[in-house]
This record gives C-alpha cells, structure tokens and sequence, in this order.
C-alpha cells in the first residue's frame, strides 16, 4: 500500500516543473486566504466586542501631543473632571502601554492594562474581570506565583486569579489587545493623581466617554487642549462600523481573489493531472496485469493528488497556525479552517479522477 | 457557448476587476499622502533637531524658504502627524493646491486664515459659535471646505502664517535633489532634523501596496493557470485538428474559427465577473459605487474581455499552429 503511495508521488515528482509551481501557487493561495479570514474575524470581533459601546453612544479620543516628546500639562481641575465622570460610570479610562515604563521590573516584567470605572466588567463582560476594584488579574500564560502583587498610584494590589485563555480586550482604542501575557488591574480613581505624568496623559488619551451630552465632550477637549493635548472626540457608532465596513471590503478583495485564483489553479491542475494519468495508463495496465487491484491503483493516484495539492498546503498551514498562535493574533484558527476545504477538494479530485480512469481504462471498479 | 471557456474568462474578468480597484486605491492613497498636490511629489517627516538655533534665525530662514518656494514655484503642505495642533499648513503662492482656497497676499495682517474641514468636530463647534480649543490664537475662520481625501482627524487648514512651521510632514511638489537639498537646508536652518525622505513618484508608491502587488500577482498567475488550462485542453483536441488538417483545413481556418467559436462564452464570461466582481465586493463593504469606481470597473472588464480573447488566441496559435504538422501526422 505504502508502496502505492509513494509511486504516486515519484509520478509527480517525474513532472516536478509544473507540480511544483501548480503546488506553490495553491500553498501561496492558501496562506493568504487564512491570513485574510484573521483580518476578518477579528474585525468581527472587535465590532461585536463594540456593541455596548455603541449602543452607549460612546465617544472616545484622537490625541495629538506636544511638540518636542514634552509631556501635556493638563491641569488637574481637568483631571478631577475626568475622575468625576468615572465614579459616575459615565466614562472609563484605560493604560495600555505606558504603565510603570521607567521600572522593567514592574509586575514581573509583564505589560501591565490598568482600567478605571465601575462600568468597565459591564461593557466587557467576556473578559470576567475580578471585582470589586482594586483588584488584579494575571494572563493566562503568566506563571503562578510569579506576580503576588504591585503597587500603584501608592496603594497594593494584589493578584488574584488568571483570565481565561484567549482572552482579549476589544477596546475602541486598541483594536484587540490579546491579555495572555498580560497583567489586567482594576484600579481605582482614587489612584489617578498620583500617577506618573506620562502614565497620567495616557490615561487622559484613552477616555471613553458613555452617552456624553455635547457639553462634557467640549469642556473636556477644551480642558485638555490648555494643556497642550489635543483630543479629537469621535463616536463610536459612527466611526466603528465606518472603519469595519473599509476592512470588510480589503478584506473581501483579497478573499474573492483568492478563491476566484484558487479555482482556476485547481482547473489548471486537475487538465494536468488527466493528461499525467494518461501518460501513465500503460503503467498502470501492466501493474493491473500484475496483480494490482483498483485499490491499489487509488492509492497510486491519491499519492499523486497529494503531493501536490495536500501535503504542501497542510504543512506551511499548520506552520502558519503555529506561528499565528506564538504571535499572539487574534484569530489565530483561521488556517485550521482553510485545511478542511483543502482535504474536501482533495478527496473530491481523488474519487473523480480514480473513477475516471478505472472506468476509461476498464481497469475495474469501485 | 464554450462553458470552459465561460468559466475561465469570468474568473479572469474577476481577478482583473480587483487588481483595477487595488489601482484606483493605490491612486487614492498616493493622493492622500501628497494631499493632491501637482506632480511628483518628496515627503519630509521633521522634528526638533538637537542644533540650538535662535527664534529670529528660524524667522530668518523661514523667510527664505518662502521666497525660495515662491521663486521656484513650488507648493508646501506642513500636516500634523500626532504632534501638536490638528491641521493642516499650507504655502502656495502660484495656487497649485487644486483644494485649498487662495490665501491672502498680504501676509502682515494680523489675523491667521483658517478653512474648516467639512464634517469635523471643529465644523460642528463653528456652528454653534462654540470656541474651537483647537485653533491658533489669532485665528479667524473665513470657511468651510472640503477635506483633502482621507485626511483622518486633521480638523483645518490654514495659510502658512508669521509663527514658526512646527514638526510634522512636509511635502513638497518636486523630486530634483537640488531643490530638496536647498529646502532641506533651510528647514535645518530653522532647527529641524529630517526623520524620514520619500519620493514618492506614483510607480514606487504602487509597487509599495500590498493589495496591488497580491492582485497583480493573482491575475498573472492566473492567466499562466488559464494557459495551461486551455493548452491541455487543446492538446486533447489534437486528433480532431489532425483529422480536419488532413481534409484540407489550413492552420489559419483552425485558428479563426476556434477564436470566433470562443468569443461569445469568453466575452459573457468576461462581463459577467466585471459586474459580479464589483458588485459582491461593494454589498460586502456596504458602500454604494462612485462614478469614478463605476467607470474604472467598466474599463477593467473591457480590458478584461480583451486580453482573455488575446490569450485564447495565443493558445490556440501555439497548439494548432505550431504542431500543425504533429497532428497532421498523427
């Protein structure tokens, strides 16, 4: 049997200039096909992980910042403005990047996300966030044990369990932040005047405010921009489905391309793969007349489907998979679905095809 | 009609629909980069340089930079990009910035002219006479204009004024390394230090696009896919053409009538995927079609029809005609 097989692929690898090509156009189609369905699904995932915003009439930030790498100076009525607004649970604010940047031994080592507001385990109740606040929670990937507790805006923190796998924060300011190694703290605003001042204008950037009336979106943009930090407001439900609609249509040329792409290379391959079993029905007749059974001649030419159109393909996929799952993307699965169609056409050529010949050749039936 | 003929040239027509859209979003964003200005374009990123220069030495060389701009009729766009005032600056003395309405040429006075971008946040504060926090002090805003395509949350543009440019992207509409050199001189002269150059000639800019390059390549690779396709599925036909050979038929009477017997399903197929093409990628993204789009799909499918019908022809040149005498024989 095993024999069969690999006569079918010394069959191709005899035709190796247009296997090989036809193989690395359908690998290379196949790649980009996952990568575009990561594109999509986590575009779909950042808008349904939008929805309470939306429908909170949410409206968060563009900042521009002051000439020169200086810090802003808002002023703290602004700030106190800002934590008014929290305790309210008309706002929350988040630090993504900038936490604790002058100690690397903060936390472990590991990327510290700070959110501020009540409100918060409201809007992402996919995340199961500790409460109450403050409170902390490792990663999934952070080891036990490594990080107890931290200090911040000069009250301890300590952590209290790990997230679910996978977990990822679809805030409106960073399009899916994958928490596995992360450190997530729910603090409180009590904390925020004591915070370093790149930790604090941070902060400020990422306010999002819910159902704001026009007044407390001028007073804190006006507010801010004394301080030399330029906040443009932005709703969510305008500008959240406006920017997935431009993704979706990216997204959805290089699909259709794609598959448009992928069908004409199987057409290529399956008019080369006829006339290769063609060439080779004398051998496979004297093989007939030497004993072979049409399952023997099946595996002969499944072997040969395979090496072109399935073993590359699956490999550099499951490569793909692999590297997508250690770089942390999104919707790292995406090649695991590609993988399924590509074993569906593959078993669809195979039983076309050994029909075919077995009937053409009158070398036997199923 | 053929339908494998059908089949291929629909897909064909598809992939050369996308890589026609990829181009005019190519264009879009080339634009969007040098803000439409005239001709090739150089895009400066510039920020504080560590060289300690005096406010009224940076008054001094922007100047001259303006006198220089003017001398060589150029245009210069300064834009934000993250740092300081959302806006856009602008010089143009010979009015080459087709978006960017004339600025006064009295540059003394004291008010700095201001155009409000249609749409923005700082539109809606002007029209309900709130105070923009965003605008210089000085500003007075003379209008409302249209934004220059895909100028995000850039909020106005203004005319270059007396205060200092600040740091950001400038552009500029000339490529000649001379004029570069010079202007590059006197923005170091006013304390900047230049962070990144591009020239952006339109071909570079499309060769740089991912979409473009990934479509390209697919319709390339396509036709060598339909080739292969059709050069077997003609090598199948051998013994007919063999057979029609040695009754008399001459390789340009092959040729001919197979073509014309292709055309109807090659020309079909073609359109079909020009419309479909369009069609599936604009309900996708929810967006209604724009003349502009409308008509660079049409000429995509025509084009589409065209080379598919040339590839058709060059297969069936190279099986029918260059073994002509193969299949006679056979």
């Amino acid at each position: 049997m095993l024999d069969e097989i690999k006569g079918g692929f010394s069959v191709a690898l005899r035709r190796w200039p247009v296997m090989f090509t036809l193989a690395g156009l359908i690998t290379i189609a196949a790649a980009v096909l996952s990568l575009a369905l990561v594109d999509v699904l986590s575009q779909v995932a950042v808008l349904k992980g939008g929805r309470q915003l939306r429908e909170r009439h949410a409206v968060f930030f563009t900042p521009y910042y002051p000439p020169g790498g200086e810090i802003s100076r808002v002023g703290e009525d602004v700030v106190q403005y800002v934590m008014d607004l929290i305790d309210q649970q008309r706002a929350y604010a988040a630090i993504v990047y900038n936490m604790a940047l002058d100690d690397p031994d903060f936390a472990g080592g590991y990327p510290v996300l700070v959110l501020f507001g009540d409100v918060v385990p409201e809007l992402f109740p996919e995340l199961h966030l500790c409460d109450p606040a403050p409170c902390a929670m490792r990663g999934a990937r952070v080891p036990e044990g490594v990080v107890v507790s931290m200090t911040i805006g000069g009250e301890e923190i300590s952590v209290e369990k790990a997230l679910p796998r996978h977990t990822t924060f679809f805030d409106v300011n960073v399009a899916g932040l994958p928490l596995d190694r992360r450190i997530v703290v729910r603090a409180l605003t009590r904390m925020i005047p004591r915070l370093a001042p790149m930790e604090r204008e941070e902060l400020l950037t990422r306010v999002v405010l819910l159902d704001p009336p026009e007044s407390t979106v001028d007073t804190f943009v006006s507010g801010t921009a004394q301080g030399k930090l330029f906040l443009v407001p932005h709703s969510v439900s305008v500008e959240q489905p406006q920017r997935f609609r431009e993704i979706m249509m990216r997204s959805a040329m290089y699909i259709v391309g794609i598959l448009a792409f992928l069908v004409l290379a199987l057409m290529a391959f399956v008019s080369s793969a006829r006339l290769v079993i063609q060439k080779e029905r004398r051998a496979l007749k004297i093989r007939q007349m030497y004993g072979a059974t049409p399952l023997h001649l099946s595996l002969r030419i499944g072997g040969f489907l395979a090496a072109v159109i399935l073993i590359p393909e699956m490999i550099v996929l499951f490569l793909l998979q692999r590297f997508l799952v250690l770089a942390d993307a999104p919707a790292p699965n995406t090649p695991l679905w590609v993988m399924p169609c590509l074993v569906v056409t593959f078993a669809y050529l195979w039983f076309s095809l050994t029909r075919e010949v077995l009937g053409k050749e009158g070398l036997g039936g199923w | 009609m053929n339908y494998r003929l059908f089949w291929t040239g629909f897909f064909l027509a598809v992939l050369t629909a996308l890589v026609a859209w990829a181009f005019q979003w190519a264009l879009d964003s080339w634009k969007e980069v040098t803000f439409d200005l005239p001709g090739e374009v150089t895009v400066l990123r510039f920020i504080k340089g560590p060289q300690m220069t005096s406010s009224s030495e940076a008054e001094l060389a922007q100047e001259e930079l303006k006198a220089y701009l003017h001398q060589q009729h150029l245009a210069l766009i300064v834009s934000s990009s993250g740092d300081n005032r959302p806006e856009i600056q602008v010089y143009d003395p010979h009015n080459l910035v087709p978006w960017f309405p004339e600025c006064p040429l009295d540059e003394a006075q004291s008010a700095i002219p201001v155009y409000l971008f249609r749409g923005t946040y700082s539109e809606h504060l002007w029209r309900k006479s709130a105070p923009n926090p965003f605008l210089p002090p000085g500003a007075s805003v003379k209008g409302i204009i249209d934004a220059p395509r895909r100028s995000g949350t850039l909020q106005y543009a203004r005319c270059v004024g007396n205060d200092l440019l600040p740091e950001g992207q400038y552009a500029v509409n000339t490529t000649d390394p001379i004029k570069v050199q010079n202007v590059l001189a006197l923005l170091h002269r006013m304390g900047f230090l230049v962070q990144e150059t591009r020239k952006l000639p339109f071909f570079f800019s499309l060769i740089q696009d991912p979409l473009m390059l990934i479509t390209a390549f697919l319709v390339f690779a396509g036709y060598g896919c339909v080739v292969l396709y059709w050069v077997h599925y003609l090598y199948g036909r051998s013994r007919e053409f063999g057979i029609r050979a040695r009754h008399g038929a001459r390789p340009v009477h092959l040729v001919g009538e197979n073509f014309t017997n292709g055309l109807p399903g090659l020309t079909t197929g073609s359109l079909l995927g020009g419309v479909l093409a369009g069609g599936l990628v604009a309900a996708i993204g929810q967006v209604n079609l724009s003349a502009e789009e409308m008509f660079t799909l049409g000429i995509a499918t025509i084009v589409a029809a065209i080379m598919t019908a040339l590839t058709w022809l060059f297969a069936l040149f190279l099986v029918i005609r260059l073994r002509y005498e193969v299949n006679l024989a056979g």
